[in-house]
């Protein structure tokens, strides 16, 4: 799709959080900046500890409290029977804990979370789960009382309760439990795990969320299980045209699934590209090491390539680039003393490696430095 | 596999005949037995001098189980696991032992031999002990502690990719591939012949699984190891191992050498397990198939073959009967009626 005719849902624009621990400040993220589009799949990866899992909850607008947010993130409300009007609402200025972020979470921004073991409340059932998302954020969509006015009540009212048994029965349905009617009753620990999961994101779809952010959620699942999954979001995806955010640290599962994929190395948006383009002209070094150090499957070889060293401490980042001490293509002089912007260093390809012209800053210090390199 | 008592052409290491561990199912008032979860249920595989076998599946099938099995670390029971052990012989020569008679003593002696690897780096390494004292414990508790064991700490450290000055420091100011390293020296500390590394990568992030991996595989080459590798990961296994061990509620249902079981599985749970695996290729074609349903609950399986109700083949006879482990091929067993007759799809055919 082209730029033009693709619908932006979520913007984020150079977005930060931090966090002032005791030891020091963490820049859990430092300067992201994507669009997440209707209909389409944003994949997020990265190792643990990269930020991947806060920007996904600074878009809900749910940082701990410790942490500082900057930044913009604006989501673009598509209210029905509006004239086809847009509704900008800026997700990072609301009040967290106020009635229009209330509305967004779970409403029109759902999310599953990793663990479905600890993310369901063991005294509930299933059908509670998902009938207490219905009750707060569906409205009854029939007609009584004459049709015109009708409506109108209809868009206030919030569904009943045989209104949200049904409903969750269908999504209980829809996600490929068995059985339905009766595991609706059953509670969290009569489910299995793959079970679970697709409780939460029976949960997460019951709303019809315009993007649904999905952190981890095949993780903990067995293969299997897994492409029931990845399938069962797909298959909503076409229907509903919802947009998906999908962090993951398999690589495997975002070939699958994304349309479009972010890298984050120490809470920065490394690369950025097409699906296909950063697999196969991947420009950020850590990439192409990410993309080496896996093994694949009907795949013999004797040794994977590895990424040197470990994550650096938080507390303690390298100068320059973050990435360079682990770097196969280290440029001593230059990456251990200019940060490389993030810029498009192809078309609609942006990366953040000071291998590309366009991520030098324009500063006169990083120029000097840049040609006193050259004239080496 | 299961009729003769050792394979005569190869230098095995282990063989393990009708493996079985059930867990009982207590209830009412009394605790009464009211049922068994058959864990593992009549296994049966062996192993190679420096060979890596993997053992794969699904959660709950009895990988980890099976592979604990191995150093009655859960007694099983029933089944023979016969060992080729060096610390029991007098001889000096290794000797087959069968690990389930051994007195107590034999036993703690046999675990010279085989060692182990966890899952948890971080709770498999106690935190108040030093780095030394973690890799020294399997000496001390032998009496193989000599003036020269520091020196040998340090060397062991050195192998694993750690520093030697690291030996006084504490698990706490280790990384999470660095204490899995700590791991490794630890189960390497009595030069065992076979390490059984239950989950050995999962907890590590891809880049530091890598190097994890890497080393995995050259200490199996400088020590002459065998290991049994008990993992989810399929293409982690795949990497890994010579031969792969196909795990379905508690039975084998396919073994062969990795890249044979990839390309050409003969088992229809193998078939839909390796398609399932998603592959970092963009472009490939998404030819999955989908298990409809769940895993068999080991406590109540179905009759006959376990995976009748998620198999796409399924005939009249799979309802009934409990299909065999065979060798179909040399060194490739199948435990699938129609194993003969069905053209299942490898990995290679898929893309």
């Amino acid at each position: 799709m082209t730029e033009e005719t693709r619908d932006p849902l979520v913007v984020v624009k150079d977005l930060h959080v931090d966090f002032d621990v005791r030891d020091g400040i963490v820049h859990a993220v430092d300067g992201a900046s994507f669009n997440i589009y209707r209909g389409q799949t944003l994949g997020i990866i990265g190792e643990s500890g990269c930020g991947k899992s806060i920007t996904a909850k600074a878009i809900m607008n749910m940082i701990p409290k410790k942490g500082k947010m900057t930044g913009e993130i604006t989501f673009y409300e598509k209210a029905e029977g509006n004239g086809g009007l847009v509704n900008e609402i800026r997700l990072d200025q609301t009040d967290p804990d106020g009635e229009v972020i209330r509305k967004i979470r779970g409403g029109h921004i759902a999310m599953i979370f990793q663990e479905p073991m600890s993310s369901l409340t063991p005294v509930y059932t299933a059908g509670f789960h998902i009938m207490e998302a219905v009750h707060l954020h569906r409205f009854s969509e029939k007609g009584t009382i004459g049709e015109q006015m009708g409506r109108n009540i209809a868009a206030k009212r919030h569904v009943s309760d045989e209104e949200a048994h049904v409903l969750a029965v269908d999504m209980l349905r829809r996600v490929g439990i068995p059985n339905a009617e009766k595991r609706i009753n059953s509670y969290p620990h009569e489910l299995s795990g793959g079970q679970r999961q697709r409780v939460m994101i029976a949960i997460a779809l019951s709303t019809h969320p315009d993007l649904l952010i999905a952190d981890e959620p095949t993780t903990a699942l067995d293969v299997s299980i897994e492409a029931q999954i990845l399938d069962l979001m797909r298959e909503l995806q076409d229907t509903a045209n919802m947009a998906i955010m999908f962090i993951t640290h398999n690589l495997g599962v975002i070939a699958e699934i994304a349309d479009e994929v972010v890298v984050m190395y120490m809470g920065k948006e490394v690369e950025r590209s097409t699906t296909i383009e950063i697999f196969e002209n991947p420009k950020h070094p850590y990439t192409r090491a990410l993309l080496g150090s896996i093994p694949q499957i009907g795949e013999k070889r004797d040794h994977l390539e590895t990424i040197e060293g470990m994550v650096p401490s938080p507390f303690n980042l390298p100068p320059g680039c973050v990435f360079h001490p682990r770097c196969t293509d280290y440029m001593p002089g230059k990456c251990d003393r200019v940060y490389p912007q993030y810029a498009e260093v192809e078309n609609g390809h942006w990366a953040r490696c000071l291998l590309y012209d366009g991520c030098w800053p324009k500063t006169a210090e990083a120029q000097a430095i840049k040609d006193q390199a050259v004239s080496d | 596999m299961a009729d003769n008592e050792t394979r005569k052409d190869d230098n095995l290491i282990l063989d393990v005949h009708g493996l079985k561990k059930y867990f009982p199912i207590t209830g009412g008032v009394l605790r009464k037995v009211v049922g068994y979860v058959k864990a593992v249920d009549d296994v049966n595989f062996f192993v190679r001098e420096g060979e890596t076998l993997g053992l794969v599946g699904e959660s709950g099938c009895g990988k980890t189980t099976a592979g604990r099995a191995m150093l009655r670390l859960y007694e099983p029971t029933d089944g023979k696991i016969m060992f080729k052990s060096r610390a029991l012989s007098k001889t000096g020569k290794p000797e087959w032992v069968n690990i389930r008679e051994l007195s107590k003593q034999e036993l703690k002696n046999v675990r010279q031999d085989i060692s182990m690897i966890f899952q948890d780096p971080i709770g498999s390494l106690n935190p108040r002990m030093t780095v030394y004292d973690i890799i020294t414990e399997p000496m001390l508790i032998h009496n193989k502690i000599t003036p020269d064991t520091e020196d040998y700490v340090i060397r062991l450290l050195e192998r694993v990719g750690l520093r030697g000055e690291h030996v006084r420091r504490y698990p706490h100011e280790f990384s999470g591939g660095q204490r899995q390293r700590i791991g490794i020296a630890r189960s390497l500390a009595l030069n065992p012949q076979l390490i059984i590394c239950d989950e050995p990568v999962s907890a590590l992030d891809v880049s530091v699984q890598a190097q994890t991996l890497n080393l995995m595989n050259d200490l199996k080459a400088d020590f002459n190891l065998a290991y049994i590798f008990v993992a989810h990961d399929l293409s982690v296994v795949q990497h890994i191992s010579d031969r792969i061990a196909v795990m379905y509620v508690g039975r084998i249902a396919e073994v062969a050498g990795s890249l044979e079981l990839y390309n050409h599985p003969m088992h229809p749970y193998t078939e839909a397990l390796m398609s399932s695996v998603p592959r970092p290729n963009p472009r490939a074609k998404k030819a999955r198939i989908i298990m409809e349903g769940d895993v068999a609950d080991p406590g109540n399986p179905p009759p006959g073959c376990l995976f009748h109700p998620r198999c796409r083949y399924v005939q009249d006879r799979c309802k009934t009967e409990i299909p065999q482990l065979r060798e179909l091929r040399p060194d490739h067993f199948v435990s699938c009626h129609f194993a003969e007759e069905l053209q299942l799809t490898g990995v290679a055919q898929m893309s």
